[in-house]
């Protein structure tokens, strides 16, 4: 008996002219967990999305349990029991706990009717294997945590009777305790004889987690090797991109200048309705001020309270000393504030639109003679940052929604930078792109603070935030905890102010 | 029991708080408004919307809309009198339903084939198939209907059958909606259409399925109307009718974006509608002016459904 559950041979795709996956060959093997490797658009999704029967292979064959398999259909690869809990969850919000559960495979009684009670029994025990004490069947999706959201997306597969179990970025909502008890989860499936692919750009996480890891570039199989205590970052990092990468966040001091920002007392509701306050901060020109804490701590809420999108309950943000007018976006945007959201597919970008459109939505007026856009000078300002971004001209004139997610997110930034903002609040500046655009990511965001723009960045990963900034503020149960300065904290201490310790 | 009557409640006590005061105003304005006959009067108005509203809950789950039931109740209707003529009624009657499902069929064959929105498919349908009413019917009503079928639709009694009639239709639906995978499948391709189809669920036939509801249930609400009548109309269901079928599900708690099916908000909602015509001609308001305020409350049930959405 071999210990492969899947064997993938020769499998090749074309999308149009974009050969996505090139004669990959792998095996993955059963009660192991597998680290899938990658950069965004290496095609460890395409691969995936062929093994779970959402999208077709041009060519090349999938052995399943050593019988040739036909996966021609999201149904076919649940009945070979694999199953995949994508990075956007996919379940239906208006729906409750336990009927997204069973969605499409209800339990029936003998009358061939939905059987409710038997249905809810069954997500309460998987619930409970889980761990997730929290929440009732009965539930409404919508109105739960991103975290136990995930919960039930997995438990959905484990009901389905799963014997693989991809998992495409199911850490990224999660906080540090939610992922052990996540990675707890995936070792007792593994225990029971179950594979698990798991997709992940975070590589601590990675290494802990997995048995062994393959790794695509451009949609070749470049490596596969086990997971052992030689192994680190640089031997991941390094077949992904091609090259050593020397600094993941290069980091040059610009000149600092006059406080353009300051909030004062102020105070806002978080999502759960819990309030924050007395948030008191400045940023200065030239400077780089990172927010960092576990998720829930109510991050991403400040970021959208200082930009305009959520009220303030009190307090008052000043910008170059002088207050502002009213409280909104409008004004925000007036006085020198840009916004690049965490959600870029859908608060970020308009995905059908072209990129150079997307980049010069806030500056039609400058480009514009009466309502008449000046193409010309339209197509400059696109090309103006196509180079310092590292990004092709042909982006320019493609939908933002055929493009990388880490492409995606310099076209949000272009946009800031050609409406002229002085102040750059990210929220989560790389979340879900790939090691080498992050890098890229960082350095784009260097430069503009030698440019004078003053930037806010709320970032749940510490080390971005300890590479990145001048300034570390962190948000945790007690509120804002800070100013640290550069330096003066590292990874271990800055994890332990987010769980509430005092710093030395 | 006890915990579905709780959870109906909770659901539901807006509207049903709507409909009480409804019926206080109207009873203070009007010394006949409260009455058993009023009643009777009022709930036989309703049966003909409420058949189409209930299978507008199956369209709206899945986050469409169906614009041309109310061409189809009159075509289906010309098309039944007529061959009355010639056949055994329920032979016509059946031919009838047949093609009110055949309309239904087509609108979500098109939707699904081409992708395209069902407002604007509807919409065309509507005018189609009102057109071919004029063609088939030459522009004038056919009467003399048989003598079986308006007994079994419309009965000889004074509570008319046409309210069991369309509370029967209810109920099945209200069991298939309770009951059935089927449903689970409309709602969640109303919720998350990705979701649904990873979940395996086939879209394209749950959405060609709605519409053949819709359809099927604008045939029995033709029937009912031409049992009313004792006609065939080419122009029934032009007016407020098909208005209704839309808003009143609206009203009762499901929603244009879809993922929500509740038949017993859409009784409340069809109610809430025939009280107020009722009230409004008891204090002498005229037709034309009524129409204003259906087409008012229909906002006012959109309005509601879009804040309560946003929250």
């Amino acid at each position: 008996m071999s210990d492969a559950f899947i064997q993938i041979n020769n499998l090749s795709k074309r999308f149009g002219g974009i050969q996505a996956l090139d004669h990959v060959s792998l095996t993955i093997r059963k009660g192991k967990v597998l680290g899938l490797m990658g950069e965004n658009g290496a095609g460890k999704s395409t691969l995936m999305r062929i093994l779970c029967g959402i999208q077709t292979c041009s060519q090349g064959e999938i052995i399943v349990e050593d019988k040739r398999a036909d996966i021609n259909c999201p149904e076919d690869a649940q009945d070979l029991g694999i199953g995949m809990i994508p990075q956007e969850l996919l379940l239906v919000n208006c729906m409750s706990v336990a009927e997204n559960m069973f969605l499409g495979y209800e339990i029936l009684d003998r009358f061939g009717a939905v059987d409710a009670k038997a249905m809810d029994l069954r997500t309460q025990e998987v619930l409970a294997e889980l761990g997730c004490e929290g929440i009732a069947p009965s539930d409404c999706l919508g109105t739960i945590s991103k975290a136990n959201q995930q919960m039930v997306a997995i438990g959905r597969r484990i009901i389905q009777g799963g014997k693989l179990f991809i998992m495409d970025e199911p850490t990224s909502a999660l906080t540090v305790h939610e992922t052990e008890k996540l990675f707890g989860v995936i070792r007792s499936l593994c225990n029971k004889g179950q594979s698990v692919v798991f997709i992940s750009h975070r590589l601590e996480e990675v290494l802990e987690l997995c048995d062994y890891f393959a790794i695509l570039r451009d949609g070749v199989l470049v490596d596969v090797f086990d997971n052992g205590d030689g192994i680190s970052k640089q031997d991941l990092i390094k077949p992904m991109i091609g090259s050593v990468l020397d600094e993941e966040y290069p980091h040059e001091q610009a000149d600092l200048g006059e406080v353009i920002l300051s909030c004062e007392g102020l105070s806002y509701k978080k999502d759960n309705e819990e309030i924050v306050d007395d948030i008191t901060f400045s940023l200065q020109a030239g400077e780089v001020v990172g927010f960092s804490g576990l998720v829930g701590m109510g991050k991403s809420e400040l970021a959208q309270t200082i930009y305009g999108l959520r009220p303030m309950l009190n307090g008052a943000i000043k910008v170059h000393g002088e207050k502002l007018k009213g409280h909104d976006v409008i004004e925000s945007s007036k006085r020198g504030m840009g916004f690049v959201s965490e959600d870029r597919r859908s608060e970020g970008l308009i995905l059908g639109l072209k990129c150079l459109y997307n980049m010069t939505l806030t500056c039609l007026r400058k480009l514009s003679i009466g309502t008449v856009i000046d193409r010309k000078k339209e197509l400059a300002v696109g090309m103006k940052y196509v180079t310092p971004m590292n990004m092709k001209r042909e982006y320019l004139s493609l939908p933002a929604n055929n493009l990388s997610g880490g492409n995606q997110q310099k076209v949000v930034i272009a946009r800031q930078l050609a409406s002229d903002a002085e102040i750059i609040i990210f929220d989560e500046p790389t979340k879900g792109i790939d090691v080498l655009a992050k890098s890229e990511v960082a350095k784009i965001i260097n430069s503009l603070s030698k440019q004078n723009k003053g930037i806010l960045i709320f970032s749940s990963e510490p080390r971005e935030v300890l590479g990145l900034c001048d300034t570390v503020y962190v948000l945790n149960l007690e509120g804002l905890q800070g100013p640290y300065r550069r330096g003066e904290l590292d990874y271990q201490s800055l994890m332990g102010i987010q769980f509430g310790e005092h710093h030395e | 029991m006890k915990k579905f009557l709780l959870q109906a409640w909770k659901r539901y006590w807006g509207v049903l708080l709507a409909l009480m005061v409804i019926n206080v105003l109207f009873s203070l304005l009007s010394p006949y408004y409260l009455t058993t006959y009023n009643f009777l009067n009022i709930f036989d108005h309703s049966a003909i919307s409420l058949v189409m509203a209930v299978g507008m809950v199956f369209v709206l789950g899945t986050g469409g809309i169906d614009l041309s039931i109310g061409s189809t109740l009159a075509c289906s209707g010309i098309i039944a009198a007529q061959l009355f003529k010639v056949m055994p009624w329920p032979l016509a009657m059946l031919i009838a339903l047949a093609f009110g499902i055949g309309v239904g069929l087509l609108n979500g064959f098109i939707i699904t084939q081409f992708h395209l929105q069902p407002f604007i498919v509807t919409l065309a349908m509507l005018n189609i198939i009102r057109g071919l009413t004029l063609v088939l019917s030459g522009g004038h009503p056919v009467i003399g209907l048989p003598e079986g079928f308006l007994t079994l639709i419309y009965g000889k009694s004074l509570v008319s059958t046409s309210i069991y009639t369309s509370l029967a239709i209810a109920f099945i639906c209200l069991i298939i909606l309770w009951k059935t995978q089927y449903s689970r499948a409309v709602r969640a391709v109303g919720g998350c259409e990705e979701a649904a189809f990873v979940c395996g669920i086939n879209i394209r036939k749950i959405k060609i399925s709605v519409y053949a509801i819709s359809g099927a249930t604008a045939v029995f609400a033709s029937f009912i109307y031409m049992a009313k009548m004792d006609s065939a109309e080419p122009l029934a269901g032009l007016t407020t009718e098909w208005m209704e079928a839309i808003a009143a599900p609206i009203i009762g708690g499901n929603s244009m974006k879809g993922g929500k099916c509740f038949i017993i908000g859409t009784i409340i909602g069809v109610l809430i509608f025939s009280c107020i015509k009722s009230g409004l001609n008891m204090v002498g308001i005229n037709q034309h002016f009524q129409q204003i305020f259906i087409g008012g409350l229909t906002i006012a049930a959109v309005i509601v459904d879009s804040v309560r959405s946003s929250r």
